[in-house]
């Protein structure tokens, strides 16, 4: 009876104690990003470079559909449904770890009283361990805000490395959202149009 | 190949002479197949810290289709001809296998998947992750509702405790499945053992117990390595596979060994280890051995057409991987999410 009532005051407690560290705030520093580091946090996209005979600038063609998913990960104001939806899916699921984890440690507790009779007191103590080390890295994971692994899919640079001639090149280039195609593309002047500029 | 029945028969049969020599002979076996077990042990965890881009390339292009083909004749083998109350065990399981591997397959290939962003790839594999673990939580149930005798009742807590974990880092518990499903192979060994080997179990265990000397000894040589190049899209799918950038301040070189080397065994399991333990029963060529096509109330057709696509999807695997491998083996590793999921089922049913 003693281990039972444990067991409950002990569920009691972290059912009360999980939503209340989800809700930590940050810590105060910003992680430093290295360079050599893989951004899977970032959105993804095809993007071809083009030469285009008779093109007289460069132009950086964005489809709209890339455009507004972008606008939504960089958390940039489109509509009210995107920013509510950016905000809430971390904390959401922050919630919902914690919810299923008062329920294994509740259901364990239930378990172990449904057959007191028959669980010898190591088992209950290891059952008891494992739920202690499930909450704890539970609230260490919710104190620490930890955010979730960077993305882990293949980015394949492609025959986009040929772009680099290992010295840096700079130009003005004309962005333009586009309604057609899926990845986005840079097309470039086949011929030097230098002299001509309207602006 | 002689069954563990076979030695026992002999036992009956025969005096203390014959008896003698059957558990000498036996001993002797269990000492060879040990030696072996250690050798392969060996040799892989010393392939794998010194090439393993390298054994990765090769283990994947040689191994990767003949071992789904020995499993999927495995599991055919071990199917009852009359599924009687396991009825809904198999139903459950093969529902399972299908919807979650179409929803992993359309998750990775899912057109715009790119732009999903952070939030967007956390919450989809958070959502696959728990359906799995639901899933693999139902089949425990119903199988324990088979197997009255033991307790399956820790299921549903350890599931919750599972769910609520993968919440917090969806992609750490993927990784864990990526590195956890090679270890599966050694379990089902285990329990192949049991049924017909018992004399090798032994020593089959104390190999085992080699198995986080070997991974120490890996992570002790290779913790303070550089990492490796990610110099074209093959390497970077290898190192991106073993989890770089989802495990930070680790050694790609070290993760990349460690994954290589547990899916070498996983390979040696499936492609030698459980033919030659399970015994004439499951050379390829013995169709006849399969219950499911030898009883008259088989499907032996079904089932040997099943095995002869299988083949078939082998060989155009290999030329896939001869044209374009590293396409290749990203549809391979999403299509077999399928051999992942199947095992578990079958696990269940022999534990």
């Amino acid at each position: 009876m003693r281990l039972f009532k444990y067991c409950v005051a002990f569920a009691v407690l972290l059912v009360a104690v999980s939503p209340a560290l989800a809700d930590v705030a940050l810590p105060g520093k910003e992680r430093v990003r290295r360079n050599d580091e893989i951004r899977g946090d970032l959105p993804y996209s095809q993007m071809t470079i083009e030469s285009v005979e008779g093109l007289r600038e460069v132009r950086l063609q964005i489809p709209r559909s890339q455009f507004a998913r972008m606008s939504a990960a960089a958390g940039i104001v489109q509509d009210d449904a995107g920013v509510a939806q950016a905000g809430t899916l971390k904390n959401a699921g922050t919630v919902i770890a914690g919810l299923f984890l008062s329920l294994a440690v509740v259901l364990t507790g239930l378990l172990l009283v449904r057959s007191r009779r028959r669980v010898a007191v190591g088992r209950a103590a290891v059952a008891l361990l494992v739920c202690v080390c499930a909450a704890a890295v539970a609230a260490v994971a919710a104190y620490a805000n930890a955010a979730p692994p960077v993305g882990w899919r293949a980015q394949d640079p492609g025959t986009l490395l040929k772009a680099v001639s290992g010295k840096s090149l700079t130009g003005s280039i004309r962005i333009e959202v586009v309604e057609e195609g899926s990845g986005i593309k840079l097309l470039i002047p086949a011929k030097s149009h230098a002299g001509e500029e309207e602006e | 190949m002689q069954s563990a029945a076979d030695i026992g028969a002999v036992c009956a049969r025969g005096g203390a002479t014959i008896g003698g020599a059957a558990s000498t002979e036996a001993a002797s076996s269990a000492r060879v197949f040990a030696v072996a077990c250690t050798c392969v042990l060996v040799a892989a965890a010393a392939l794998a810290g010194w090439a393993p881009f390298g054994l990765s390339v090769a283990t994947v292009f040689l191994f990767a289709g003949p071992h789904n083909w020995s499993e999927l004749r495995y599991f055919i083998t071990r199917l009852p001809v009359r599924l009687g109350r396991s009825r809904i065990f198999f139903g459950t399981a093969a529902a399972g296998v299908v919807a979650l591997t179409a929803s992993y397959a359309a998750l990775s290939f899912a057109p715009g998947a790119g732009a999903w962003g952070e939030d967007g790839w956390y919450f989809s594999t958070a959502m696959w992750n728990s359906a799995a673990v639901a899933w693999m939580v139902a089949l425990v149930m119903l199988r324990g509702r088979q197997t009255p005798r033991r307790d399956w009742g820790w299921a549903l807590p350890v599931g919750c405790a599972l769910v609520g974990l993968n919440w917090l880092a969806p992609q750490v518990f993927a990784l864990a499945l990526v590195y956890l499903h090679p270890l599966v192979a050694l379990w089902f060994l285990d329990r192949q053992l049991r049924r017909t080997r018992r004399s090798w179990s032994r020593a089959y265990r104390v190999c085992l117990a080699l198995l986080p000397l070997a991974l120490g000894v890996l992570w002790w040589r290779l913790a303070a390595s550089a990492s490796l190049p990610e110099d074209g899209a093959l390497a970077l799918r290898i190192v991106r596979h073993a989890g770089a950038g989802i495990v930070p301040g680790i050694s790609s070189h070290l993760l990349v060994s460690t994954h290589v080397f547990l899916e070498t065994l996983h390979y040696g399991v499936w492609l030698v280890g459980v033919p030659v333990v399970a015994g004439a029963g499951l050379a390829p060529w013995r169709f006849r051995s399969i219950p499911l096509v030898r009883h008259r109330e088989g499907w032996p057709r079904l089932i040997g057409a099943l095995l002869v696509a299988g083949a078939v999807v082998v060989v155009v695997l290999w030329v896939c991987f001869l044209a374009d491998y590293a396409t290749t083996r990203d549809v391979y590793f999403t299509v077999a999410m399928a051999h992942v999921l199947a095992e578990v089922p079958f696990l269940l049913r022999m534990v």
